[in-house]
């Protein structure tokens, strides 16, 4: 017990730390003064973004022209922003040639597709009705654009700007995702015919760019469909978007195929389970729940792309934006244009890029942690 | 001559209290085992000895250099050998390049002097034959022996193992140990974190208990394991031994 | 026959003969269908069409061509133009997007959270729609005769960028192309494998000697300097205002990409690595870039080289600005020769050979990464 070289101490009481919480001033200084090299960046970035920001601020908002009563007033020496342009063409821009009186069915569709769109991304609406609730909604959405039924009759040649934007994003997602799927579980078949054409179809349509597959449904389809056989336009392009997105998105799926288990493959069919409903109850809901948020950024990308049609002529919410600024008083003023369009393309694009990082997380912590 | 001198070394983790006035000396030549239950701050001791942890308060002298800014930081990494509990060998590197990369940057060797080093120590831990083996390749023990043999190719006056055999499957545990033993008969000055008591009994001259921050015993091996004085190591010591 | 519809075998080749047989029937009527609507216009059909007088110009062309140049060579000259200016965005999107990356792991608030600003911004608005801003940003520059200044003698007007360059157009075309391997050549050199005790000369060497044979280009051909004559600049090279826009569109879109992919990479690199690194007393350099770097560019590499693929196929948005890349010549030329079929499908060939040389050099660089892990 008295061994010299024995020695023992008892535990030590915890203390607080003694430098305490950080206060808010500590706080400023680790984040933006670290060290002096730091510092000094900090202070000469902070320089230049107030006088950049001084600056737009300038011309944005306070040189800014905002009446369209006057369009030379966006010329005038030392005018800024000219927003009047926006204020004079947005309803063109938003709705292209649809017929004025009617705009207001064209607004509806847009809700409505917006509205699926969300009830689509939240977690506990995911399921096979969802399939039911997209169809009704295309219906409807149809129905408003198109007429009948006590609506004044249109075609697809009036549809224009965001409502064409949003319809054909619609398209291409939900027919798409269904190609997609075949495509994947295709190319991972057993039946060597049906791979190959599967394999064939994703890596032709992943080689080639939009433009050119847009290029091939809208001038070499009719031509292989031969005479008195016409497409409307809008389908063409829906066509190419469709293919294209379904042959990245299919990419996505087998991903996720691949990234399961092996093991619930397996305990599947150990319990017996034939190909079709071990994958529909089994395979797939998992598969998909985990490229979720791969599939999100492919759709952004999708509904990026569809300003890809104003190039083959459609009057997409760019296309319309493009025309509107034809008109010979306005057309020294298309930046301001471009960039307000560009706001209402972020606005969608980065709302769904927030939905894509937190469903990323959401779908993390619900997976069993692996041990360590 | 002392190796490791620490002087009233208190850390905090946010408002945890992990180092809890901790002074202990370590002698040169001198092999010492730190063990404790999960929790009880041995790995954190152990990182604050090159700096990988930075302390709030009090002194700690390693390899004659005082702890206290970044030259000395540079100066006691480059004399003080660190093995992970994960190995941590540089995956994208063949062994040899793992083995080169810190004596060509830091000590300034020549590559053949390097190389000629590193397949020396290789040979001595029977590794000759995977020098141009990517880690990946190699069995969990085998890239624990070339984690030791690269803090080995710096000369290190002091080695520190954090729970070098943690991650190892069994079989694979003795070859490990029994490398470290031979360092020990060599006369380095060893500090270890581990769970392997035959290894604290049989080869460290001193155990070093630790509970909750801090340090309630140390002892010769034998006294120790004998005669434990506290409830806390008897409980440990009934776990661990089973 | 009933047994043979319950083998699943049988059942099988019985699915995938149908599949077949209906694929071929379809293409067969589609063929034919063509065939009848061609000729009802009297198009015809075939390759001879590529070795006929093209007739038109290109307003700009890296490889020698004009309009009496056949059409195979019209299509060479905008798969020219379709690899020079995504050659130089890819450099922009390189540059740029490792910079941007780097800013967002920066310590500092201020400069992370403008990077992350950058990307949120480029990322989140249509390639198309900035390709044709940035145009209409070019086009609303000053006139010529009030060109701005860069610096130097390096002037940006509306008609576009005019530089001093070589005053032989020969030398000037090999020195670019010089420029533009060197470039490559370091980076894939940087992007290796393994540790290699010549990577740091060799990328010397690739960056060294273009910029010597620049210099000794000047020395032997002269240096052309633009000046302002008249209602136009006489002197140095051009870069058309198609040209520029493109390169900015494209470039600027894809560095935000790469710019996510080089932070996420770098976050990649496992703590453990790094503390192995600093706990040899390696300084913080060549903890960067003996190990960080190596290790998260294994994680870069693959995504980057797929965003490079897709720069490439989306340069056909030159079409919009009117530069003469490879799709809008092959648009030209369809609807000039009638033969839309044969343009579509040379198109579609050289865009898939140039993707697929590109994802083989990403497949290869994959296999040499995947030996080193078990």
């Amino acid at each position: 017990m008295t061994d010299p070289a024995h020695l023992t101490a008892p535990v030590v009481p915890a203390r607080r730390p003694p430098h305490g919480a950080p206060g808010p001033l500590a706080r400023l200084k680790a984040t933006y003064f670290p060290t002096p090299l730091q510092g000094l960046l900090t202070v000469v970035l902070g320089a230049l973004l107030v006088v950049l920001l001084a600056r737009l601020a300038d011309w944005a908002v306070v040189g800014a022209v905002w009446s369209p009563a006057d369009p030379a007033a966006c010329s005038a020496d030392g005018a800024g922003a000219c927003w009047a342009v926006v204020a004079e063409k947005h309803r063109v821009m938003f709705f292209g040639a649809f017929p004025y009186e009617e705009h207001w069915r064209a607004a509806l569709a847009c809700l409505l597709i917006i509205a699926a769109f969300v009830v689509s991304a939240l977690p506990r609406c995911w399921s096979p009705h969802l399939a039911w609730l997209w169809i009704a909604t295309l219906a409807l959405a149809l129905w408003l654009m198109l007429g009948g039924a006590g609506l004044a009759e249109l075609s697809t040649s009036d549809w224009g700007g965001l409502p064409l934007t949003l319809l054909l994003s619609a398209g291409t997602v939900s027919l798409g995702l269904p190609l997609a799927l075949v495509l994947a579980l295709g190319r991972n078949s057993t039946m060597p015919a049906v791979r190959l054409i599967c394999i064939g179809t994703i890596e032709l349509f992943r080689g080639l760019p939009l433009l050119a597959v847009l290029f091939m449904a809208s001038l070499i389809l009719p031509l292989f469909l031969g005479e008195g056989v016409t497409v409307d336009k809008f389908v063409r392009a829906l066509v190419g978007m469709v293919l294209f997105f379904g042959a990245y998105a299919a990419e996505i799926v087998r991903g996720g195929l691949q990234a399961l288990p092996k093991g619930q493959y397996e305990a599947a069919m150990s319990l017996g389970l034939p190909y079709w409903p071990m994958m529909i109850t089994v395979i797939l809901p998992q598969a998909l729940r985990i490229v979720v948020p791969a599939l999100v950024n492919d759709i952004i990308r999708a509904f990026k792309n569809t300003s890809f049609v104003a190039v083959i002529g459609l009057f997409d919410f760019l296309g319309a934006t493009k025309a509107s600024l034809q008109d010979p008083l306005w057309v020294r003023h298309t930046l301001e244009a471009y960039l307000f369009i560009m706001a209402v393309y972020f606005a969608f694009c980065w709302a769904m890029s927030r939905y894509a990082l937190w469903i990323e997380r959401r779908i993390d912590t619900d997976r069993p942690s692996h041990a360590p | 001559m002392t190796a490791i001198t620490m002087n009233q070394v208190n850390k905090w983790f946010g408002a945890l209290h992990v180092l809890r006035d901790i002074a202990l000396t370590v002698n040169q030549g001198e092999t010492v085992v730190v063990c404790g239950p999960s929790g009880s701050g041995k790995s954190t001791l152990i990182r604050t000895l090159n700096a990988l942890e930075p302390i709030d308060q009090g002194a700690l002298t390693v390899a004659g250099i005082r702890l206290d800014g970044a030259e000395a930081r540079r100066q006691v990494r480059r004399r003080v050998g660190m093995v992970f509990q994960s190995f941590n060998l540089f995956t994208h590197l063949r062994v040899i390049d793992n083995l080169t990369l810190a004596p060509e940057g830091v000590l300034g060797l020549s590559r053949h002097a390097a190389e000629a080093r590193a397949l020396a120590l290789l040979d001595r831990v029977g590794l000759a034959d995977q020098a141009r083996k990517f880690p990946g390749q190699l069995s969990g023990g085998q890239q624990q022996r070339v984690a030791i043999t690269r803090t080995l190719m710096m000369e290190p006056e002091v080695l520190l193992f954090d729970e070098p055999t943690s991650a190892l499957d069994p079989e694979m545990v003795h070859e490990v140990l029994h490398l470290m033993e031979a360092l020990s008969r060599e006369g380095r000055t060893m500090v270890c974190v581990t769970h392997e008591m035959g290894f604290a009994r049989n080869v460290a001259d001193r155990v070093v208990f630790m509970v909750s921050g801090s340090i309630v015993e140390q002892a010769p091996p034998d006294r120790f394991f004998d005669a434990p004085q506290s409830d806390a190591a008897r409980t440990f010591m009934a776990q661990v031994l089973h | 026959m009933r047994r043979l519809l319950h083998n699943r075998r049988a059942r099988s080749w019985i699915f995938q003969g149908l599949l077949v047989g209906g694929l071929l029937l379809v293409a067969v009527a589609a063929v034919h269908n063509a065939r009848t609507a061609l000729e009802a216009r009297g198009i015809a059909t075939g390759f001879d069409f590529l070795a006929a007088p093209a007739g038109f110009a290109l307003s700009e062309s890296v490889i020698a061509y004009d309009a009496d140049a056949s059409v195979g060579r019209a299509f060479l000259a905008g798969l020219a133009n379709t690899l020079s200016v995504s050659l130089g965005a890819i450099v922009l999107a390189t540059v740029l997007g490792v910079l941007v990356g780097l800013a967002r792991l920066s310590r500092n608030r201020l400069l992370s959270g403008l990077a992350g600003l950058y990307v949120e911004v480029f990322r989140n608005t249509p390639q198309l729609i900035q390709i044709i801003f940035w145009y209409a940003v070019v086009i609303a520059l000053p006139t010529i005769r009030n060109a701005v200044v860069l610096g130097g003698d390096i002037y940006i007007s509306n008609r576009g960028l005019i530089l001093p360059w070589l005053a032989d157009p020969v030398a000037g075309t090999l020195v670019a192309g010089a420029l533009s391997l060197g470039f490559i050549a370091a980076v894939v050199v940087l992007c290796l494998p393994g540790r290699h005790r010549w990577r740091g000369r060799a990328i010397a060497v690739a960056l060294a000697v273009p910029l010597a044979l620049l210099v000794l280009s000047i020395g032997l051909v002269g240096l052309s300097r633009p000046a302002l004559q008249g209602f136009n600049f006489v002197g140095g090279v051009a870069v058309s205002p198609e040209f520029l826009a493109l390169f900015l569109g494209l470039g600027l879109y894809i560095a935000s990409f790469i710019a996510e992919i080089v932070r996420a990479g770098l976050a990649s690199v496992d703590r453990g690595q790094i503390e192995a690194a600093v706990a040899l007393g390696l300084p913080a350099g060549k903890v960067l870039f003996s190990v960080r770097i190596p290790q998260a560019l294994r994680v870069i590499v693959p995504p980057a080289a797929a965003q490079y693929i897709s720069l490439i196929k989306n340069s056909s948005l030159g079409v919009a600005i009117g530069y003469p890349e490879l799709f809008n010549v092959s648009n030209s030329l369809a609807s000039l020769t009638g033969q839309a079929i044969e343009c579509v499908a040379i198109m579609g060939v050289l865009y898939l050979l140039t993707a697929m040389a590109l994802s083989a050099l990403a497949n290869g660089y994959n296999r040499m990464t995947v030996i080193t892990e078990r």
